[in-house]
């Protein structure tokens, strides 16, 4: 497959506004910004063919999308009648209207989709989430829990369930990728007041967001589980991630501030640290990777967890000193039987077997870090030669294939990172698939930088990829999956 | 020639008793690799009367299961032909516009009667577009199981005893016949000479149930085939693909021990369950390879297998292209080998075109994915056509003046 410029013409991007479709898109594109009125613009501003957007997902018919289309039919119907009354009070020489108003039409519906979203905003969900947010805060003032905070660029979702694993009952944790204060409102209405320990993971889409959440939260402990270049569209640059990031001090003392030391950032910040090698009084040595369980030593006894990668290591001693902390637990069989319990979570580094390849699933890693964890793995399978599935059988390794569309949200770093991913992923690909989009080329240029030479696909169908992505594999191969591209990047 | 980007046209369906799992083969081991290799796919389905139609939603699974494909047979015009020295396909998209589609390879997912018997292979031939495995000779000499026997043993190879007649010649004279079969000792297999599946196979142990066996057979076939059982037997199965150089899949055994399966076993349970059978016939429909349908690869009645210096193991991977190249086998097919343990002997039984599925577990157990076996045909039917393209066909002659 040769990579094809897609530059549509002139008449397609202007005829792609006049498709029956066209409606649906509009809402598509609403519902996948999160109905955010500048997120939506923003989208809009991107999108120049209309006929691509839809290409890989669809609109989600909930109520609030129904209404949103009910409303889009009522915008036509009014534009109509409109532009026929006056026609009609004006006399025949308005003829002219006829033929502008349907051509104004498209565009003036994405205004009047984004009127209604404002409106929306201003008179429903606002006051809604004012009446939220002061339940949680008075709710959370009587909870006498231990409460942590979970933050981080990356690995928040790991790291909580991680913990809520390890600690076992008596802990809740907020739950999937709730991470908002109004998110928190719902978790905190469901407790029944017994619960021990409540993790909150803090997510952050701009500056103060940490603060606000740790305003109304005011948690004991707080973990960082890394910092990153994410969301960079939004921060601008990696200090400005740091300082949100830095936001939970104000909080949570240093003696109670965890942090993830695999990460160069957050190697050079004052709390506790927890890395590969270990908590404080729990020394990690001995270390094995497999393709579908890590073991390690800890104060001489051996540790099993189904979390495949080195910078799972971390996380699990963190869980176990927090149990030993806060709960009291002993370094027992019952506590290494629940870490042995933990299964890699779904699309995050999770190991499968088929056609007896090992196809590891990392989709829902988005940035850098994550790449090179995920590259990591199969580089240490790959120097062993062979990988070994559920039923001890050792297979010995034939291909490794890494299949990405690349990094999204990476601000002005959108180039060099995405060409790091390239210099990544060929250190151990002997073949790999990428999306045809606006980062190819610069991961093509990664795979240049190290003189890559092997099978290169670049597909420009992801979804029917997605589908068919086992045809590709054979025994003994590695496919390694990473990144999810989203419909609202090109 | 073209090699990227390809239109290629997948026939499936068909007038066979194999329709179902030809529709199997095609859209789970042909449509999806060939998308994938950047090539634009163009289903055509033969309907069981023996209507072409082509649908885009034909290459979904769906479409199969809901109740679309009689909709789709309905509602669709038949496809037609121009033969003009290529290959086209005139499609109606509206009731004004035509669209012609010159089709660049044809990749046969048919499986049986007029598929894999050659009948198709001369169609494409005489059209002059390249196409995926073995050309018609090859095709029609392993649909004949007897012609196929005969030309296997001329190459010096072993295949059980046997004994052949036409309906007419048993309606004629039966005693005589049944005279030869009782001769050739029991027990035999009484099988229909061209069927690809068992249907109206039958394992005879008693010289009196041979009439019987026989009757079965000449129901579905005009010439009968009785073949004398292998003692000991083994029986293994040898995907090959190549032109000129091959490349061999695993030697695979099927589990399913006791009777030879018949053709429930075989392909109502969507072909991946009972793989196997006892010199029964051919087994398609693609085995789940290791996962408790079949060993792969085989471990040999003397302990040999893949990797071992030298065994009946590496005796079947021999027989097996010799007998490919005797057959003259293009492209893809699979052997069917019978191993008798104790005397340490490889008996050819038959071979096979059109694998179901393409026999993909098994190369992909041997490291080969989907994609990389049907790119490899694809490039095999290529360098084919090229080769055919370089022949001298046109004499310049003075007969017609003369005339």
């Amino acid at each position: 497959m040769e990579p094809e410029e897609r530059k549509p013409s002139w008449w397609r991007k202007l005829s792609s506004h006049f498709r029956p479709g066209y409606l649906e898109t509009l809402i598509y594109m609403a519902q996948i910004t999160d109905y955010d009125t500048v997120e939506y613009w923003n989208y809009l501003a991107r999108t120049k063919d209309f006929t691509e957007v839809m290409k890989r997902g669809s609109v989600d018919w909930t109520r609030k999308a129904k209404l949103l289309y009910i409303w889009m039919i009522f915008g036509v119907i009014m534009w109509v009648c409109l532009s026929l009354m006056v026609w009609l009070v004006a006399g025949w020489w308005t003829i002219a209207l006829v033929v502008v108003a349907p051509l104004a039409t498209p565009w003036l519906l994405q205004w009047w989709l984004w009127l209604v979203m404002v409106a929306g905003n201003l008179i429903v969900q606002k006051p809604v989430e004012w009446r939220a947010l002061h339940r949680v805060r008075k709710d959370l003032m009587r909870n006498k829990a231990v409460k942590i905070a979970v933050l981080g660029s990356y690995g928040k979702t790991t790291t909580k369930s991680v913990l809520e694993e390890i600690l076992g009952e008596g802990v809740k944790a907020t739950p999937g990728n709730i991470n908002q204060p109004l998110g928190f409102a719902k978790f905190i209405s469901e407790l029944d007041g017994t619960e021990k320990v409540l993790i909150f993971e803090f997510g952050e889409a701009k500056k103060g967001d940490i603060k606000r959440m740790a305003r109304l939260v005011r948690p004991d402990y707080a973990i960082v589980t890394g910092v990153a270049e994410a969301h960079l569209e939004r921060f601008g640059s990696l200090k400005n991630i740091i300082s949100t990031f830095n936001e939970i001090r104000d909080f949570v003392p240093k003696n109670r501030l965890f942090l993830n030391m695999d990460n160069e950032v957050l190697a050079k910040q004052k709390g506790i640290g927890y890395s590969k090698l270990g908590i404080e009084g729990l020394h990690v040595r001995k270390v094995k990777l497999g393709a579908f369980e890590t073991s390690f030593e800890v104060n001489k006894q051996r540790v099993t967890t189904g979390l495949i990668g080195e910078h799972n290591i971390g996380v699990v001693t963190l869980g176990m000193y927090l149990a030993e902390q806060l709960l009291g637990a002993k370094m027992s069989k019952k506590l290494i039987a629940r870490v042995a319990g933990i299964k890699a979570f779904e699309h995050r580094l999770e190991p499968k077997i088929v056609h007896e390849a090992l196809l590891i699933d990392d989709t829902y890693n988005g940035n850098l870090e994550g790449v090179r964890a995920g590259v990591n793995v199969v580089a240490a399978l790959k120097k062993r030669g062979s990988f070994v599935n559920p039923a001890g059988e050792e297979v010995k390794l034939n291909r490794v294939i890494c299949v990405t569309p690349g990094l999204v949200e990476q601000g002005t770093k959108m180039g060099s990172n995405n060409r790091a991913v390239g210099r990544l992923i060929g250190e151990v690909a002997d073949a790999v698939v990428l999306m045809q989009n606006s980062v190819t080329g610069n991961i093509e240029q990664g795979l240049n930088d190290v003189k890559w030479s092997g099978e290169l696909v670049i597909s420009d169908n992801p979804l029917e990829f997605y589908e068919n992505l086992t045809a590709m594999l054979a025994r003994g191969d590695i496919m390694l999956l990473q990144n999810d591209w989203t419909d609202n990047y090109e | 020639m073209k090699r990227d980007n390809l239109l290629v046209a997948v026939p499936f369906g068909g007038r066979s008793a194999e329709h179902d799992v030809s529709v199997i083969t095609a859209l789970a081991a042909i449509i999806p690799p060939l998308r994938l290799l950047g090539h634009t796919v163009m289903p055509i389905y033969i309907t069981k009367e023996g209507k072409w139609l082509t649908d885009p939603r034909l290459t979904e699974v769906k479409t199969y299961q809901s109740g679309v494909l009689e909709e789709i047979i309905e509602k669709a015009e038949p496809l037609r032909l121009e033969l003009d020295g290529t290959f086209t396909i005139i499609q109606k998209k509206t009731r004004w516009k035509k669209a012609k589609r010159r089709i660049d390879l044809v990749f046969s997912a048919l499986h049986g009667t007029y598929g894999e018997d050659g009948s198709l292979m001369g169609l494409l031939r005489m059209a002059g577009v390249p196409f995926v495995g073995c050309d018609m000779a090859a095709s029609a000499v392993a649909m004949d199981k007897v012609l196929s026997k005969d030309v296997v043993r001329a190459q010096g190879l072993l295949t059980p005893e046997w004994i052949s007649f036409s309906k007419v010649e048993w309606t004629q004279n039966p005693e005589r016949i049944l005279e030869r079969l009782r001769k050739l000792g029991m027990p035999v297999f009484v099988k229909p000479a061209h069927l690809g599946s068992s249907i109206g196979i039958t394992k005879v142990t008693k010289a009196a149930e041979l009439g019987n066996a026989v009757d079965v057979a000449l129901v579905y076939d005009n010439k009968c085939l009785v073949e004398k059982a292998v003692e000991n037997l083994t029986e293994v199965t040898v995907p090959v693909i190549g032109n000129e150089d091959l490349e061999l899949g695993l030697v695979e055994k099927p589990l399913n021990k006791g009777e030879f399966f018949d053709f429930d076993a075989k392909y109502l349970n969507g072909g991946k369950k009972g793989e196997g059978s006892e010199q029964g016939g051919g087994k398609k429909g693609g085995g789940k390879g290791a996962q408790g349908y079949s060993e792969l690869p085989a471990m040999m009645p003397d302990g040999s297998t893949r990797g071992s210096r030298r065994g009946l193991y590496q005796e079947c991977e021999e027989v097996a292209a010799k007998v490919y190249r005797a057959v003259g086998c293009q492209g893809i097919a699979r052997i069917d080998l019978l191993v008798d343990g104790k005397a340490g002997k490889v008996y050819f039984n038959e071979v096979n075109p059109m694998p179901g599925s393409l026999y993909a577990h098994n190369f992909a157990a041997g490291g080969m994915s989907k994609v990389d076996l049907v790119g490899r045909l694809v490039e095999l039917a290529l360098e084919r056509a090229e080769a055919e393209d370089s022949l001298e066909r046109a004499f310049s002659t003075s007969y017609l003046r003369q005339f």
